[in-house]
């Protein structure tokens, strides 16, 4: 009877860390999935590259939240969405210099809210001269 | 009829991976009808499971016969032994065979050694636990059904092949 006792807790035991074990995996697969590994580009007034960084971010995350987490950023809110003024060194006043988005080196047609993530993008942000027509 | 048991039970319980009486049967079989017979039944298993899956090529098969021949050595070895022991054993007898097809798949199939390993984990484990499980409650009852239906060889008997 004891030993019948001890074959069952030990079953019991293998069987939780089959189960443990698969949870885990299916976890990390699923995380991994979810993962996104994009490229960020900073140019200056120059066009000249003032900083590359790849990050590592989820698929469902916001562009901002990544830029706040990894540079030192200044926005406001609009009825368009977030404006971005400043990131790190760059920084613009909206009325003689401004930071255009460019994803996978074209122009971005949606502002900085607007920009989902995926696997492989780049995105560059670079400052520009305000023209008056 | 203890290759077509083997074969048998691994075929219907292909549906779960990983969760198969292979191991114990072998074990049992090495504890009972000895190396040679067992020998014989794992070479006949191999040929008609990799036949019957469609995988009837050396890289499977030899990583195939490997691991089940060191199973049967290790039934073998301990067929005088407790069963927690054997238990023990057994799960060890699981991780050797995972490795003999790592080593296989790694080599012959050109597949990243590192991600393999991570993603077979879960089926390692499940493999073990089976082993381990099954042998536990299930090893003492079958190797008397094998010595009560199948008479010991004697000496004379064997000389005379």
């Amino acid at each position: 009877m004891k030993k019948l006792i001890i074959k069952i807790i030990i079953s019991l035991i293998l069987i939780g860390i089959s189960i443990g074990t698969f949870i885990i995996v299916n976890n990390i697969n699923n995380k991994r999935e979810n993962e996104a590994n994009i490229n960020i580009c900073l140019y200056d007034i120059n066009d000249e590259l003032v900083s590359s960084k790849d990050i590592v971010a989820q698929k469902d995350d916001k562009l901002l939240d990544i830029l706040r987490n990894n540079y030192t950023i200044r926005t406001s809110e609009s009825t368009y969405g977030a404006i971005i003024y400043d990131i790190d060194e760059i920084k613009t006043d909206f009325k003689n210099t401004y930071i255009a988005i460019y994803v996978d080196d074209k122009y971005s047609n949606v502002g900085i809210s607007g920009i989902k993530i995926y696997d492989g993008m780049k995105i560059s942000f670079k400052e520009m001269r305000v023209y008056y027509s | 009829m203890l290759t077509a048991i083997l074969t048998v039970q691994e075929e219907l319980l292909t549906v779960i991976p990983n969760v198969q009486f292979t191991f114990l049967l072998i074990i049992c079989y090495g504890a009972t009808i000895g190396i040679l017979d067992g020998t014989l039944v794992v070479m006949v298993h191999v040929i008609i499971d990799n036949l019957i899956m469609n995988s009837f090529t050396p890289f499977i098969m030899i990583p195939m016969f490997l691991g089940l021949e060191v199973t049967l050595i290790i039934g073998y070895l301990l067929r005088n032994r407790k069963e927690f022991i054997v238990a023990i054993f057994g799960g060890i007898a699981g991780l050797i065979y995972a490795a003999f097809f790592f080593g296989s798949t790694v080599f012959f199939y050109n597949v990243e050694p590192i991600p393999y390993l991570i993603a077979d984990i879960p089926f390692d484990v499940v493999l073990v636990s089976c082993n381990v499980i099954t042998i536990l409650f299930l090893y003492k009852p079958i190797v008397n059904v094998i010595n009560n239906s199948y008479p010991k060889r004697r000496s004379y008997e064997l000389e005379s092949l």
